[in-house]
């Protein structure tokens, strides 16, 4: 061949070319190669067909467009002829001119190659203009990039300005992408950085990049009339269509609804979403609140209905979560509602502003601090599916997804009904301490009641008392603080005990009226009001009884000790602060105990199941000596089974002391129905919780009586009570009150206040020189109309010791009014006594005895007078000696003995209004024993006016009168003796036996 | 001068894309190289039917080649 000419070279290049190109032989030396390039050879020489004519090509073409018409293929026909004409008047490589031969040819061949063209596919491609591209491209900036180029003398000219250079930078960037080339920038990072950035915000805009992301990332399904994605044609892929077929060919009148095409994955990354708090969902759609499932969505492989109803769930979880998430972002002041900032900046600023004026709620915050680390814990399991759909490593699918969250979930509805009974149904204006309480009474209650359903909600009981814990720690924290600081420090009015900030601790009514108790229960509450009787003050504890009841139901238990400790302490810090602060450095707070002894508690629980073999043996011992007893107990309700009496006795293996208490003689059966339903959590509150209280509330009670017994004289102050009021200081009071009966039996005036003042201070200073200065005596007015008697003399004479702070919390001015009363009563026995005793047989007296002795009647006279004389010394004496020995002392001897026990200063309160209302009654002081009373007074007047009598002398008696005061007497004496043997026999007044005793042999013997 | 022939190129170049367009609804089965050799080829004087019978036949050549060798490996 080497005659070929270049020309020929170049062919031989191009049959080459073509050879390998179209047979894909890559080696020119192979035979094949060879055989084709052979074969080519003599097909382009020896070949033996007509030139082509471009009339034949002209008339092909027409016949193909006519063809493509006949087909309806009206675009591609029209693409066709276009296209040729196009293609006719367009230049070639290397031939001059357009409608050529070569054009010709080249269709022709073409033509030739053409395979069946109406059958096939086709819609034109739009083609690229490059050229304009070509054009712009700055190909010298491109080359000299990272080249520090001399920009000459000039820097600031016009061409060097700042937006030329960025848009140029941009145009490039966006140029080389195109170019496929990638270039060593580091030279550049930082410019390249920023310069990223702005690219990337600037071509998500561009209707490229919008291209490239939908076919890189994803299909934007949420744009309505969005392209649908491509998926298999398997029948399972497809159901949906199938089931649309069906429709439509079973009902005449369906119509095929616009849809919104979405793939599973996409379902599943939007309940993601959902379930993590976005609001701002295609499938999930909110509104006011409420999370609703888009109609219109779909995927292929499910019908609509199907998803519905599997979405609808999901929904009412989202909502859920949304819920829970807007409470969490409210109470923390964040608002997560992405919104402009305008908005932001005045929503922001008002929520700070009321943050600013009101104390932070504590409750709801470490409420929500507890739910947000449960969302913290949800949100990570979140991710973690998430993070396995994005790896791509194994199939996730929506129900595999609902499978793997389903305990979440559970949770979450668990959590969302706990938040809308004890959160969202509260009414917006209610007081913090309501809410407070109402939120943890409800979690208590959430937690009893999936308590009780045992181990099938483990899971929930678990949570829910995790949540409790972590709510329940500022209530624990002021109690904390009160109990061991006393300081009620309680900002936002939360706690259900407040202080009222009117009363100074250095008060009288420090002790009832400083606290009030919102939501009193039943026991507590009647227990106050007989307090508050004692003490007549304007307590505040009692304030609330009317108002809703929303008692903190596990603080109930030991709410009285906490009320006693954090009273005492807060006196007890009043009274001396210096003592007793040396524990405080290495104490731990209250809520720190509760959490050891829980984590103690449950650790316990843990490790029991290990021992359990070898105390089998002992658990099934007890277990049927249990059974023996509660079979017993529940027969007292005549109730036979054995299965209910062995589950109860289960029930009660966990309760250490339970054996002692039930096997003990006196049974309560009440009881057990309590421990039934509060099982093993109010189990650990009583083992982890009430202990600590308790043990700071023996402890605080405790110093505060040592404190008021030893360093305020509490017991002396009580005892100067009996001594001047109930008269055991007999021969300090005989001075005083002999006195004053001397100047009555004088006739004289002893109603002044200085003789009266005088007297007592006499009679006191000799002995007892430390209370002279605190007794003193008034006279109060008295109705004149009870004056008549001559007994009611004394009426209004009113003994008052001044009892300094804090002994006045015990002793009040109530109390005094009593033990007056007492004293009045005591005053009045003692004069009548007296002036039976000061009777005496004068000279003149005997005289007019020895004048009258032949008088028959005189000295009959006399003789009765005697008589009446010793009989009412009898009954005076009887009278005298029941008050002041069975009664006074007895029951004295019987407070100093409860005074020793008291634990808390409120028990020895009552103990101190107990004693009071004890001799107050025995001494026939009450109202409903008030004819008694006047019975009694009727005896006294009658001694009185007897004494009086006797001292006027022999002559002045009329025999009438003698008779009148001997009936009587023998009246009153009979009422009294009748009286008191019916109450003695009816054994209600046991006390009143020795004076219904004494009486009747006084009357056996008249 | 470069610019003319640098828009003759472009001419060109819009001339080969429109020819190939017309190549894919006829169904010819040709990429743009075997186009482009096909249409140098035919600037060469070469007969287009016989051009088209070469790469008929170097095709079903060429697929038979392959079904053999695949036959032959597999074997």
């Amino acid at each position: 061949m080497a005659h070929w000419t270049k020309f020929e070279k170049e062919l031989d290049k191009e049959v080459r070319k073509l050879i390998m190109h179209l047979s894909g032989i890559p080696d020119e030396e192979d035979p094949n190669f060879q055989m084709a390039l052979k074969f080519a050879w003599s097909n382009f020489r020896f070949h033996h067909f007509l030139d082509v004519s471009s009339h034949k090509v002209q008339l092909s073409i027409n016949g193909i467009y006519e063809k493509l018409m006949v087909h309806s293929d009206l675009c591609k026909a029209d693409s066709w002829m276009r296209l040729t004409k196009e293609f006719l008047n367009s230049p070639l490589p290397n031939t001059e001119g357009t409608m050529t031969d070569i054009h010709h040819s080249i269709l022709a061949l073409l033509l030739f190659l053409s395979d069946s063209p109406s059958n096939t596919n086709y819609s034109e491609r739009p083609r690229l203009k490059e050229s304009e591209k070509e054009d712009s491209f700055d190909w010298a900036k491109y080359l000299m990039e990272g080249e520090d180029i001399d920009i000459g003398p000039f820097p600031d000219t016009p061409e060097w300005s700042e937006d030329e250079s960025e848009e140029e930078e941009s145009q490039q960037l966006l140029s080389r992408e195109d170019s496929g080339i990638q270039v060593d920038r580091t030279p550049q990072e930082d410019q390249e950085q920023t310069s990223k950035t702005v690219q990337v915000t600037w071509t998500v805009g561009e209707p490229d990049a919008r291209a490239w992301l939908e076919l890189q990332v994803v299909t934007p399904y949420w744009v309505p009339h969005s392209p649908r994605f491509p998926h298999s044609l398997h029948l399972h892929s497809n159901l949906l269509n199938v089931w649309d077929q069906h429709l439509y060919n079973t009902d005449p009148l369906y119509l095929p609804e616009e849809k919104a095409f979405v793939t599973e994955t996409q379902v599943i990354r939007e309940t993601l979403w959902l379930l993590s708090g976005v609001k701002r969902l295609f499938i999930f759609q909110h509104h006011d609140g409420k999370v609703s499932v888009r109609n219109d969505v779909v995927v292929t492989h499910l019908t609509s209905n199907c998803l519905r109803s599997v979405l609808e769930h999901v929904a009412a979880y989202g909502q859920a979560v949304f819920r829970l998430q807007r409470f969490i972002d409210e109470v923390t002041g964040h608002s997560a509602e992405p919104c402009p900032p305008g908005l932001n900046s005045s929503s922001s600023s008002s929520s700070s502003s009321r943050k600013s004026s009101e104390p932070p709620f504590r409750t709801y915050q470490a409420f929500v601090w507890a739910l947000y680390k449960y969302f913290a814990s949800f949100k990570e399991e979140i991710t973690a599916i998430e993070r396995d759909i994005i790896g791509k490593d194994e199939t996730v699918t929506l129900s595999s997804v609902l499978e793997r969250l389903s305990l979440h979930l559970s949770q979450i509805t668990v959590l969302h009904r706990v938040f809308c009974t004890g959160v969202a149904e509260v009414p917006p204006a209610t007081p913090n301490v309501v809410r407070a309480s109402h939120l943890l009474n409800t979690l208590y209650k959430a937690i009893i009641e999936y308590d009780s359903v045992g181990e099938a909600s483990e899971q929930s009981v678990a949570l829910l008392f995790s949540l409790w814990v972590e709510t329940v720690r500022p209530y624990l924290e002021i109690v904390d603080e009160w109990i061991v600081h006393g300081h009620l420090f309680d900002p936002a009015k939360e706690f259900i005990i407040q202080r009222n900030k009117d009363v100074p601790v250095n008060h009288r009514d420090f002790w009832y009226a400083t606290y009030t108790l919102y939501s009193v229960s039943e026991t507590i509450e009647s227990e106050e009001r007989l307090s508050e009787a004692a003490s007549g003050s304007s307590g505040g504890e009692q304030s609330s009884s009317s108002r809703q009841h929303t008692m903190v139901s596990f603080l109930k238990p030991v709410l009285k000790q906490i009320i006693m400790a954090g009273k005492s302490m807060q006196l007890l810090k009043n009274l001396d602060c210096q003592t007793r602060l040396e524990w405080d450095a290495e104490r731990k707070s209250l809520y720190t105990l509760f959490l050891e002894s829980v984590q103690t508690r449950l650790r316990r629980g843990e490790e029991s199941p290990m021992d359990t073999v070898s105390e089998q043996q002992a658990t099934k011992r007890s277990l049927i000596k249990m059974q023996s007893i509660v079979a017993r107990h529940l027969e007292l309700d005549d109730i036979h089974d054995p299965l209910l009496a062995i589950n109860f006795a289960r029930l009660y293996l966990e309760q250490k002391d339970f054996h002692e208490k039930f096997s003990g003689s006196d049974v309560i059966v009440d009881r057990s129905s309590e421990s039934v339903t509060c099982q093993t959590f109010e189990l650990t509150l009583r083992s982890c919780l009430y202990p600590h209280i308790e043990r700071r509330y023996i402890e605080c009670c405790g110093n505060l009586m040592r404190t008021l017994k030893k360093d305020y004289r509490l017991l002396g102050y009580l005892q100067a009570m009996r001594n001047y009021f109930l008269l055991e200081a007999g021969d300090t009071m005989y001075d005083f009150y002999t006195a004053i009966f001397d100047k009555v039996l004088e006739k004289e005036s002893w109603q002044q206040l200085a003789f009266l003042n005088v007297q007592l201070q006499e009679a006191v200073g000799q002995r007892h020189p430390e209370d002279s200065n605190r007794l003193s005596i008034f006279l109060e007015t008295v109705d004149p109309t009870r004056k008549k008697q001559p007994i009611n003399n004394l009426d209004g004479l009113t003994l008052s010791y001044k009892v300094p702070w804090p002994v006045d919390i015990v002793i009040s001015s109530e109390c005094q009014k009593i033990y007056n009363q007492v004293f009045l009563l005591l005053l009045q026995i003692k004069w009548a006594k007296y002036s039976l005793d000061t009777l005496r047989f004068s000279g003149n007296f005997v005289s007019h005895a020895k004048e009258y002795t032949a008088k028959e009647p005189i000295n009959q006279q006399i003789h009765r007078m005697v008589l009446l004389r010793v009989k009412l010394m009898h009954f005076v004496n009887s009278l005298h000696n029941y008050i002041m020995t069975r009664i006074l002392h007895s029951t004295g001897l019987e407070f100093q003995h409860q005074v020793q026990e008291a634990k808390d200063l409120d028990q020895l309160i009552k103990i101190h209004y107990r004693y009071l209302s004890t001799i107050h009654d025995r001494c026939l002081l009450r109202e409903k024993v008030s004819f008694v009373k006047e019975a009694i007074m009727k005896v006294l007047n009658l001694v009185l006016i007897f004494s009086d009598r006797w001292q006027a002398g022999f002559g002045a008696w009329k025999i009438e009168s003698i008779d009148k005061m001997e009936s009587d007497f023998k009246n009153c004496h009979m009422f009294l003796v009748t009286i008191l043997n019916k109450a003695v026999c009816r054994g209600s007044f046991p006390h009143l036996e020795s004076l219904a005793v004494s009486l009747m042999a006084g009357f056996e013997q008249c | 001068m470069a610019s003319a022939a640098s828009t003759n190129m472009n001419a060109v170049r819009d001339t080969m894309d429109v020819l190939l367009e017309i190549s894919r609804l006829l169904n010819t089965g040709l990429d743009m190289e075997s186009l482009s050799i096909c249409v140098r080829l035919c600037e060469q004087g070469i007969n287009p039917e016989a051009l088209s019978s070469v790469i008929k036949e170097l095709r079903r050549a060429s697929d038979t080649l392959r079904a053999s060798e695949n036959s032959t490996s597999q074997g």
